[in-house]
């Protein structure tokens, strides 16, 4: 079951992230290259998930709604740009070293239709 | 008749590589042409100057010494202000920001606290051994490249200083051999010679077991692998660094933002120490904004510590974990805030940038950004670089100086700075 399911997931940079950062942060581009996630085709296979299917990425700290994207990754992660909507799963717990767990944190994966359920 | 002015050596302040080649062919106040840039300098150069903040006091335009004014009047008013960002900002902007947190009692904190500043905290335990990218270009022979994917997050680093580069002694791809540890196979990871996939927050680990083999000591594991990495593996990773004349590690946020945090770039800096009783073996931290080694430095210089000082006793204390942005807002310690070239509503976890919202806060920047629409005061700045000259430092901690080849409306944010310091100092 895709819901028992535990992901750690790692936010980074892409280069298209970098590049839409500089041309202007309230534009269409940058909220478009920081608000999707990449996973395994053999988790989005296995889970018959699509290609470009919205899904619900949770994690203890909140919930966002974003775009799925295959990507040859480890059955263990998940990859989103940082940005806004990855920070939205963050949470603030730093361990006392100011720097919270932005390539640690664990998540879920739900279907959309599971959170209207 | 037109008046076009070409511009050589022009410095990029966008990420800690801060590339010194970029030509700019300039008419009418308007970049023409460019060269030597990469696909993030290309879209900064271009969008530059657009996009531009103006003064704006609680949603309404105001002016230029207005804003100045209302921030003064907010960080005095403060009793427990945070001076957050100013990894975007030249040293100069930097060493007035010190000032006025002394002038307000604030806490000062920079993108460093969220990026490599675990690395620096590690440093202050066991030291680090580096060399200028200059030297790592023209001697190493073994680069590493430790959760760090430059290829996305500096495009032009490959080729000026590092895969790529032509060095004096090692001239080109083909005399280094790169070795790419992360948990996804990166774009940086897809040019290396050999690629080693870790579990996800077993960095510590697999340094450690490397270490464990550098003493001469026997690896032990039930699963005959440590972080998801074979033995055999790792006897073979251990060898190659033994036999390396000179070796570079560079490392990325894969080591700071992971479980053991500052305990992983321990590990590794403690490595690259034993590594030097065989060859020379360096270190480098992948510094992400343009002048955040300039940070840490002009903090360190100014208070003896590089990030997370309060100065609510007159003196700088120290302390990361109280004194650091997140911690602080999200445990809404401060009651006000002055974001000086920074993002934090785009870069920190939610929960702490929407503290924001709750409390005055200034924002010094010369572009609208995430950040800008929760501000109370905005007060616009000329582009470091571009529009405005100062002093940067490179990753490798070399200063660089910053000529400007375009005009502003707007005094760079050093003065801002100073400005709304002068007047707190008067009142
Ligand atoms: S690598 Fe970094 S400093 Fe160099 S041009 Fe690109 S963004 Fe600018």
């Amino acid at each position: 079951m895709l819901k028992n399911k535990s992901f750690t997931l790692i936010t980074g940079r892409t280069i298209k992230q970098g590049m839409a950062s500089v041309s202007g942060k309230k534009n269409e581009g940058y909220k478009k290259e920081t608000a999707y996630v990449e996973i395994s085709k053999e988790i989005l296979k296995k889970y018959n998930l699509e290609e470009d299917e919205k899904i619900i990425l949770e994690s203890d700290s909140g919930q966002v709604e974003v775009r799925c994207k295959g990507a040859e990754l480890s059955d263990k992660i998940v990859f989103m740009p940082y940005g806004k909507t990855a920070n939205k799963l963050i949470g603030t717990d730093t361990g006392g070293t100011g720097m919270p767990n932005s390539k640690s944190k664990v998540v879920k994966i739900k279907r959309k239709e599971e959170k209207a359920n | 008749m037109t008046n076009v002015k070409e511009h050589k050596n022009i410095t990029c302040t966008f990420c800690g590589a801060l590339c010194d080649n970029i030509e700019v062919e300039v008419e009418n106040n308007q970049i023409k042409k460019l060269r030597n840039v990469c696909a993030i300098s290309r879209k900064k150069y271009e969008h530059a100057l657009e996009d531009r903040t103006v003064p704006m006091i609680n949603g309404q335009k105001s002016d230029y010494q207005s804003v100045i004014t209302k921030a003064a009047e907010i960080l005095k008013n403060s009793k427990n202000p945070l001076i957050y960002g100013l990894s975007s900002t030249t040293a100069e902007g930097q060493k007035n920001a010190v000032k006025l947190a002394e002038l307000s009692g604030a806490n000062i904190d920079s993108t460093s606290s969220v990026c490599h500043g675990p690395g620096t905290m590690a440093k202050q335990l066991v030291g680090m051994v580096t060399a200028t990218l200059g030297e790592i270009k023209n001697r190493s022979d073994l680069m590493l490249f430790w959760g760090a994917n430059p290829v996305e997050a500096h495009p032009n680093h490959s080729k000026r200083y590092s895969i790529l580069a032509e060095g004096l002694f090692k001239k080109n791809r083909s005399e280094r051999e790169i070795i790419a540890f992360d948990v996804r196979k990166t774009p940086t990871a897809k040019m290396a010679d050999h690629y080693v996939e870790l579990e996800p927050g077993k960095d510590f680990e697999l340094l450690m077991a490397l270490r464990l083999l550098i003493n001469g000591k026997e690896l032990n594991s039930e699963k005959d692998e440590i972080a998801g990495v074979k033995i055999t593996e790792i006897k073979e990773i251990a060898e190659k660094l033994k036999n390396a004349k000179y070796g570079s590690i560079f490392y990325g946020m894969g080591l700071t933002m992971t479980g053991a945090k500052y305990m992983n770039t321990w590990a590794a800096m403690s490595l690259i120490r034993d590594l030097n009783s065989y060859g020379r073996f360096v270190m480098m931290p992948m510094r992400g904004h343009g002048n955040v080694a300039g940070s840490e430095i002009t903090m360190a210089w100014q208070t003896g510590y590089p990030f997370a000082v309060n100065f609510s006793r007159a003196y700088p204390r120290y302390n990361p974990g109280e004194y650091t942005a997140v911690d602080l807002l999200a445990n809404k310690e401060v009651d006000a805030a002055f974001i000086i070239a920074s993002d934090p509503a785009a870069n920190l976890p939610h929960q702490a940038a929407a503290f924001l919202k709750e409390i005055p806060t200034i924002v010094l920047d010369p572009h609208w950004n995430l950040t800008t629409d929760l501000a109370d005061v905005i007060i616009p700045s000329a582009i470091k670089g571009i529009t405005a000259t100062g002093t940067v430092y490179r990753m490798d901690h070399v200063p660089l100086h910053l000529r400007s080849f375009l005009e502003d409306q707007w005094p760079d944010d050093a003065e801002a700075v100073s400005r709304i310091g002068e007047l707190i100092e008067n009142a």
